[in-house]
């Protein structure tokens, strides 16, 4: 299967993937890890706001979690097509 | 002993707090109801252990305060009780495995068994307790169950072998364990789901909101228009007599009778304008506040627990993004509409000092708490809708203006928005009336006092001059740049105090609509009630207070002087002027939304 890798925030709403990397400091992926999104988690993108740059809106397990975009453009997700 | 209830935000800790200990503490829905430790006292075997509800925390190596509070706690505890959302096993037992290293007693409670299993979600109980060598228990907080073995498994839990993991290394023992206690079965989408997507979809959230906030007001003005009429005549069918039994015993007149009763009006008492303690000060509280802070809290309560507060953030985090915030400085800003205390409380789970500095001079210089609002509600509402609307579209102005320049000012960073969103969750009606109950008890400890003890304050410095010698001095800014009677200065001192009060004191003055206007946003902006202020101190320390203080009474200067520059100019066109006004400052907003500054920074990041 051809996989493609987007960031949460230019990827397309109900689109599933796997987080393959965080461009960030410690910081940011510790904050991640915390809240259960660590690099290898399956993540599916639920929403995002029509006007540009708001929170991305994500379900990762039974948990939805809402992710500032200027985050979400650092989280990198391998798509599947 | 010393028991820690610890475990992620929102997952009912405070609800099960309440259950062994009797303690009353707020909960609700949202991750970061809880900003402070509470402690209780559970009774087991005639023996007794205290009890400690630790805030919510993802990890012990914090960063907002509130999670700092948390990991200073666990080292100090006995026994942990660690509470889990069963509806979410793999990220909170990422806290547990953290927990497990300290090699204290401890037991696991899986809460929200409920909720899990109308999920669909299944945990075999026997091999969790097995693989984490802990005892297990489930329970529902919110009714209770479950909860009547816990004091037995935590008094009797022996200390477990510490088990040291990295990071990495945790998530790898989750990925084992969870799938070997869990089994998912999949399930059709239920009507609260649904409710929940259409609640944050950015087509259907916002009118929804928008349409929440509208039926919010005139549920709380109606409503609360209402009763305060109805609590005046009963004030006057029953409490008149009573008052004019004691002013025959204080003999009909003197000092004593005028601090404590005012003007009687020959027994047609207007409670709004007597200026007693007994009289003005308990129809103040009890006649009008009461009766809105018990609407306003019926109604924010439902929200809150139902779930909606975060959502609230969600969609307006890119408005906040504008002021320097993020949206979960929402949370704070609509507890303040409340009582700015618990506001400014709040602000500890904000991560940076700039977010922090931000949201609680914007809370306590624009926000006006329920006892405010319902004072502005009766003395500007008499003079037409049009001037309550007045009000509030200048305090919105300043809250945006303020934000814009705050944003520029205060050094720093913030960081983005990151935050679980809870499920809907339909309230409990007993845990809504504790929660009630709690709130007005607590509004009239705190209030009673203040409210009394202002207009005692007032009425002393009347009869002793002092006031006329204090609305001297201040006459250059009160008539000269506000435009105001120098009587209102009595007003300003008594808001440093209690702000129903202090609006309740312009009452009698004979001002202009407008001034009526400049005097109750100046009122708001000016300076925060004792109360807030103490906490505000406590919350930002003694330099920022001091900053924060400057700013507000730079605004107040600013606004008041603009607002009586503007009233001069276009005199009684005023309102149409503060429409038009409105009008801009909405499309301003919304042209916010839709600028595509961000998106170069999202293309960056995408490459």
């Amino acid at each position: 299967m051809y996989k493609r890798r987007l960031t949460l925030a230019t990827m397309k709403n109900k689109q599933s993937g796997v987080v393959v990397a965080i461009h960030g400091g410690m910081g940011l992926r510790t904050r991640l890890e915390a809240i259960g999104i660590p690099v290898g988690s399956l993540i599916i993108k639920k929403s995002s706001s029509l006007l540009g740059a708001g929170p991305v809106i994500v379900m990762v397990g039974n948990t939805e979690i809402a992710i500032g975009h200027g985050m979400a453009s650092r989280i990198f997700v391998e798509v599947d097509q | 002993m010393k028991i820690l209830l610890i475990g992620n935000p929102n997952v009912g800790k405070s609800a099960i707090f309440s259950h062994l200990t009797g303690v009353s503490v707020t909960t609700s829905n949202y991750p970061g109801t809880t900003v402070e430790y509470t402690k209780g006292y559970m009774t087991y075997k005639s023996k007794k252990h205290e009890v400690i509800d630790v805030p919510g925390t993802y990890r012990l190596d914090p960063v907002a305060a509130s999670e700092k509070v948390a990991a200073d706690l666990v080292a100090e505890g006995d026994i942990l009780l660690n509470i889990v959302d069963a509806t979410n096993l793999e990220r909170n037992l990422n806290l547990t495995l953290q927990l497990l290293e300290y090699g204290k007693p401890m037991v696991l409670i899986l809460n929200m068994w409920d909720d899990a299993r109308h999920k669909g979600i299944k945990i075999d109980l026997d091999q969790l307790e097995a693989l984490l060598k802990i005892p297990v228990i489930v329970t529902n907080g919110l009714t209770g169950e479950g909860l009547s073995g816990l004091p037995k498994k935590a008094v009797t839990a022996q200390p477990v072998t510490p088990r040291k993991l990295s990071s990495a290394e945790r998530w790898e023992t989750l990925g084992k364990i969870v799938p070997k206690v869990q089994n998912l079965s999949h399930r059709h989408h239920t009507f609260i789901e649904r409710l929940q997507d259409i609640s944050i979809h950015p087509l259907s959230g916002p009118p929804l909101a928008l349409a929440l906030l509208y039926l919010a007001f005139t549920i709380i003005i109606t409503i609360g228009e209402f009763v305060t009429d109805y609590t005046t005549r009963l004030f006057d069918l029953i409490y008149t007599p009573f008052i004019l039994v004691i002013s025959r015993l204080l003999g009909g007149e003197g000092l004593l009778h005028s601090l404590l009763l005012g003007e009687l009006n020959g027994g047609e008492i207007d409670y709004e304008g007597a200026m007693g303690v007994l009289t003005t000060g308990v129809f103040v509280a009890l006649g009008i506040v009461l009766p809105f802070i018990i609407l306003f809290y019926l109604v924010f309560g439902f929200l809150e627990d139902l779930g909606y507060l975060p959502r609230v953030a969600i969609m307006l985090d890119r408005l906040l993004h504008k002021v320097g915030l993020h949206g979960y400085s929402v949370i704070p800003m609509l507890l303040a509409f409340g009582c700015n205390v618990p506001g400014v409380l709040a602000i500890r789970n904000l991560e940076s000092r700039r977010e922090r500095f931000i949201t609680a001079v914007m809370t306590c210089t624009t926000i006006p708490c329920m006892a405010q609002t319902a004072l502005i509600i009766k003395a500007v509402g008499t003079r037409g809708g049009a001037y309550i609307a007045l009000t509030f579209t200048t305090l919105f102005s300043v809250w945006s203006i303020m934000g814009i320049i705050l944003k520029q000012m205060v050094k720093g960073k913030t960081p983005s928005l990151l935050m679980e969103i809870p499920p809907y969750r339909i309230p409990n009606m007993k845990t809504q009336f504790k929660k009630l109950r709690m709130r007005i008890i607590c509004f009239l400890k705190e209030a009673i006092p203040y409210v009394l003890g202002g207009i005692l304050l007032i009425n002393l410095l009347h009869t002793s001059g002092v006031i006329t010698w204090i609305g001297n001095l201040f006459s250059p800014i009160v008539k000269g740049i506000w435009g105001l009677a120098d009587e209102t200065v009595a007003a300003l001192i008594i808001g440093t105090v209690r702000k129903d009060a202090a609006i309740a004191l312009l009452t009698p003055i004979n001002l202009s609509h407008i001034q009526m206007v400049i005097a109750v946003v100046v009122l708001t902006l000016y300076f925060p009630c004792v109360a807030t202020f103490t906490v505000l101190l406590k919350e930002l320390g003694l330099k920022d207070t001091t900053k924060a203080i400057g700013i507000m009474l730079v605004v107040t200067l600013l606004t008041g002087g603009g607002l009586n520059l503007v009233s001069r100019v276009f005199g009684p066109e005023l309102i149409i002027v503060g429409e038009i006004l409105f009008v801009l400052l909405l499309s301003f907003i919304i042209s916010l939304f839709f600028q595509g500054e961000n998106l170069k920074v999202v293309n960056k990041h995408s490459l």
